[in-house]
């Protein structure tokens, strides 16, 4: 498992809560850059001083306060920093349009949050260690170290 | 004259009309009449007689025969007289053989002589004529040797002169003239003649210088006879009475005689009186019994002449008044031929004729003595309909007679058999030549057989009478000419009003086309209809529908056209009404479709929105209940040994609540799905996919046993996805509901129904229902079994009603507890939102 952080953006501190549990009980110990609203993390991505290191996932939430998901996503494709780095649609809707959005947008994964926990900790940990480990990423991105689990749930 | 003239007018008219003018009296040419013929043979003899005599004198002159020279008398007869004497009597013979211009050359000869030798005796001068052709050689005693003696001169210029009077000088006192002549010489003659009978030579030997011949004097008797007898041809060629010449020769006649009587006297008296006052008492008294004697004779000729004209005249009016009377019986017998009956009466009201028709017809003829009464009780008539005598003043007979023509039409007679005929008559005065008036005529007609025909007519205006329509006749001029009661209410107008008008004058009509067109058109076709708009008498417009019908004569002229109009105003105004009403009608449901359109617009946003709404709630609600769910597992694993049993069991419970509402959420999710997708209709095999879906269903089951009956070949137009999401969840129910049966049955067919093209039904034989509870079954989450027996939202029926809802279709359900459950659908692809 490579140690490059997920970034989260996520604006419910439930979903937040749960999300960070889920990633903690499925032992996916990345660094987690939680990012409350759209704006906050494409300042975080694209900072003018001081930059983060593009993260090696980045779960993102469709609505959001300010910007919302689609288009924080779309100025992600569009950076040549960040128009790589996988990027999962992790929310409640599963409204077709949005879906449509979503991967014309260049969503690498569109996945639904399951109500009940375990399902929803089983999606969360499948999604992290598929992306984190499972795939191989792009030739700029540093190799990921082979699989050290299976996936959970 | 004057009395002749008078004869002669007076007793023309006694001639016939148109008849043939006399020969003119005096027409020498014209052929002798057995009156003429012994007139003119006096004359030729007399003529012959005197030539004979003129030729022997001459003759005996040459021959120197004194005998004969002085024959009767010492005097003999002159040459120039002999010769005057074969001119004469050649002029006479000429004359009654009709040759007048010999008579008028001898005229001339003897004139001359005469004139001559009566010139050379009052000039006392000889011209050289007395012995032209021969010596005198014999001579009396105081005579001019061969001059002829003075009376014989005046004799022969008298002869001259009615000779003359035969040639241009052709008037009706030509006979006279001669007669006077012929008088004339014969009383000279007549003097000679008794003058040698008796020795007196005084009569014979005038003024004692020449004497006329005894010869000389018998000729010249004889002449006057042949004269007197041309002038009596000459009258009597005129007309039948005596000449009025007569007195003449009559008192030439008396003279001689007279003449006669007074020479016998001197005898008697012997030298007692002188010879001069013998003369001249004989003279005078000869000359008054001459003039006696032509008084006498003219008296008695004036007075036959009278008792002519007077006979005449009295044959004339004969004539006239049968003529008349003719006449008169004439008109009668035309009076009577004609169908007409006819009265005269004159001036005063008497009755004075009536034909055969109005005796007919009044009952009685013409009476002598009638008219003495009223002229009503005369003729029994009386006012027309009642028992009031007529009054006299308007009768037209009492009319006429005083100079008025009249016409009347409401008289009647009552004849004595008590029979009444209705009369119409004309009355006219008869003016006479002078202008007053002669008669009274009165024409009458008995109008019994009129008024018949006038009753069936009325009968008949009356059956127009009865019509509600209004029915009027006009001459081609538009002129009303019949107004029936039906016009009357319908135009307001009586008739009284209405006849004589202009018809579309008054009535302010609108025709549809020029009415001169339409005219025509009824002119030629015989009749037109049509729709006319009237204005009536209080204003009112009305709408009539109108036939035209052209009023032919016998002849066929044009006498003009009938018209009956019925009042269609209500009718149109129903018409226009139920028009305008369907107009509203027809707008209001433009209106309302537009308004459905619009409500269905609206509807479709509210579902829209309740979809979305609906979506967004279960969408909203799902983040919450993720939270419930996720920490009390957190609370379970982290902390579930501080819970203890009973507190763990509650966390799972939160856990197993949340999980159904989840499901919950997402059917509802799929419900508000189904009713926001877009449709995309296409052929769809129901079969097929029945059987695609039967499959699957016995894939994730595979230890049942279920017998699968699809009808082949059920195709549709529909949403692919959502009528596979309805077969899902029907055929679901189906696998569902008959879980733990050993004969499961599931059949899907299709069964005919009347409101629409298809209807496909799923049967099993599972558990069923209460019927009673059929209409819950397709309300969302309504269940009809405990969750505890069928696992279930009860959104499945819900979604398939959504969906069939969307395809303008129906479901239904039928079914018993245990005996399985039927839930049909239809389709309708025209009726899909």
């Amino acid at each position: 498992m490579n140690d490059r952080s997920i970034l989260l953006v996520e604006d419910n501190p439930d979903d937040e809560a749960l999300t960070l549990r889920a990633l903690r009980v499925n032992n996916i110990g990345n660094a987690v850059t939680v990012a409350r609203d759209g704006a906050e993390a494409l300042e975080y991505l694209f900072a003018a001083e001081d930059p983060a290191p593009s993260p090696a996932l980045i779960l993102l939430d469709l609505k959001l306060p300010k910007i919302n998901g689609l288009d924080v996503l779309r100025r992600i494709r569009a950076d040549q920093r960040t128009r790589l780095v996988p990027v999962v649609i992790l929310t409640t809707s599963v409204e077709y349009e949005d879906v449509l959005a979503g991967y014309r947008a260049g969503v690498n994964a569109y996945v639904r949050k399951p109500v009940e926990f375990a399902d929803f900790a089983g999606a969360v940990s499948t999604i992290a260690s598929f992306w984190l480990q499972v795939n191989e990423p792009p030739a700029d991105v540093i190799a990921p170290s082979p699989a050290s689990g299976a996936p959970a749930g | 004259v004057l009395i002749q003239r008078k004869y002669e007018v007076r007793s023309a008219p006694a001639d016939l009309p148109g008849a043939p003018p006399l020969a003119a009296p005096d027409d020498p040419a014209g052929i002798p009449s057995h009156s003429e013929w012994v007139p003119d043979a006096i004359t030729a003899a007399g003529g012959l007689l005197c030539a004979a005599a003129g030729l022997t004198v001459i003759v005996a002159w040459f021959a120197r025969a004194t005998a004969i020279l002085r024959f009767g008398s010492e005097n003999p007869m002159s040459f120039n007289t002999a010769v005057a004497f074969v001119v004469t009597g050649v002029a006479l013979v000429a004359l009654a053989r009709r040759r007048p211009r010999a008579a008028l050359a001898a005229g001339v000869f003897d004139v001359v002589l005469g004139t001559a030798i009566l010139a050379e005796y009052a000039l006392d001068r000889s011209f050289g004529i007395d012995q032209l052709f021969v010596k005198a050689y014999l001579s009396a005693p105081h005579v001019v040797p061969g001059r002829p003696a003075i009376n014989t001169s005046v004799c022969l210029v008298l002869i001259g002169a009615a000779l003359l009077v035969w040639g241009p000088w052709r008037s009706r006192r030509r006979p006279a003239v001669v007669a006077a002549a012929g008088s004339a010489i014969g009383a000279i003659a007549v003097i000679a003649t008794f003058g040698y009978a008796t020795g007196n030579p005084a009569t014979y030997g005038w003024w004692h210088v020449s004497a006329m011949a005894f010869l000389t004097a018998v000729i010249m008797l004889i002449l006057a006879i042949s004269l007197l007898s041309a002038a009596w041809r000459d009258s009597r060629a005129g007309h039948q009475n005596l000449p009025r010449w007569l007195p003449m020769p009559a008192g030439a006649l008396a003279l001689g005689l007279a003449e006669w009587l007074a020479i016998t006297g001197r005898a008697v008296a012997g030298g007692r009186i002188s010879e001069a006052t013998f003369t001249g008492a004989a003279t005078v008294l000869g000359l008054a019994m001459a003039a006696l004697v032509s008084l006498v004779v003219w008296m008695a000729q004036h007075a036959e002449g009278r008792r002519r004209v007077a006979v005449a005249e009295a044959a004339r009016r004969s004539a006239a008044e049968r003529v008349a009377r003719e006449g008169e019986q004439r008109l009668f017998q035309f009076l009577d031929a004609m169908p007409i009956a006819v009265s005269v009466t004159s001036p005063g009201g008497r009755p004075y004729y009536a034909n055969s028709e109005a005796e007919r017809m009044l009952g009685r003829g013409v009476a002598p003595g009638i008219g003495a009464g009223e002229p009503a009780e005369t003729y029994s008539a009386f006012r027309v309909g009642t028992d009031r005598p007529y009054p006299a003043e308007r009768m037209p007979i009492v009319r006429a007679a005083l100079g008025q023509p009249s016409h009347t039409d409401d008289m009647e007679i009552h004849q004595p058999d008590g029979a009444v005929i209705p009369l119409e008559i004309w009355g006219r005065p008869v003016y006479g030549t002078g202008g007053e008036i002669d008669y009274a005529i009165a024409a009458f007609a008995d109008m019994t057989e009129r008024h018949a025909r006038e009753e069936v007519i009325a009968g008949q205006a009356a059956l127009l009478e009865l019509a509600g329509d209004a029915i009027l006749t006009r001459d081609p001029g538009g002129h009303i000419t019949y107004w029936n009661a039906g016009a009357e209410h319908i135009y307001g107008y009586t008739r009284a009003e209405a006849v004589g008008q202009k018809c579309h004058d008054m009535l302010h009509t609108q025709f549809p086309e020029p009415r001169a067109g339409i005219e025509a058109i009824t002119a030629e076709r015989g009749r037109w209809d049509g729709e006319l708009t009237h204005r009536c008498a209080d204003g009112q417009s009305i709408i009539v529908e109108s036939r035209w019908a052209a009023q032919r004569g016998p002849g066929g002229s044009l006498l003009g056209f009938m018209e009956i109009n019925r009042d269609i105003t209500a009718r149109k105004d129903a018409e226009r009404e139920a028009f305008r009403r369907v107009d509203e009608i027809q707008a209001l449901n433009a209106t309302l479709e537009q308004r459905v359109q619009q409500r269905t617009v609206h509807l479709e946003r509210a579902n829209k929105h309740l979809a979305t709404f609906t979506y967004s709630a279960a969408h909203d609600l799902r983040t919450p209940l993720r939270g419930i769910s996720g920490f009390a597992e957190a609370l379970a694993d982290e902390y579930g040994d501080r819970l203890g049993e009973i507190g763990r069991g509650y966390t799972e419970r939160i856990q197993a609540a949340t999980g159904h509402m989840a499901t919950v959420l997402d059917d509802l999710l799929h419900l508000s799905r189904v009713s926001r997708a877009e449709m995309h209709l296409e052929e769809v095999d129901l079969s097929a996919e029945v059987t695609a879906i039967c499959d699957q269903l016995r894939g994730h089951d595979p230890g049942r046993r279920v017998q699968v009956s699809v009808e082949d070949g059920i195709r549709v137009t529909a949403d692919r996805p959502l009528i596979r999401t309805v077969l899902e969840n029907l055929l679901d129910n189906a696998w569902k509901f008959t879980a733990g049966r050993d004969d499961t049955i599931i059949e899907f067919a299709a069964t005919p129904v009347t409101d629409a093209p298809i209807c496909c039904y799923v049967r099993d034989n599972g558990a069923g229902f209460d019927p009673a509870y059929s209409s819950q079954l397709f309300t969302p989450f309504h269940r009809l079994h405990a969750a505890t027996e069928f696992a279930g939202t009860g959104m499945g029926l819900a979604i398939v009603q959504r969906i069939i809802d969307r395809h303008g279709g129906r479901t239904w359900a039928e079914g018993a507890i245990d005996h399985g459950a039927i839930v049909y659908f239809t389709l309708d692809a025209n009726d899909t939102q």
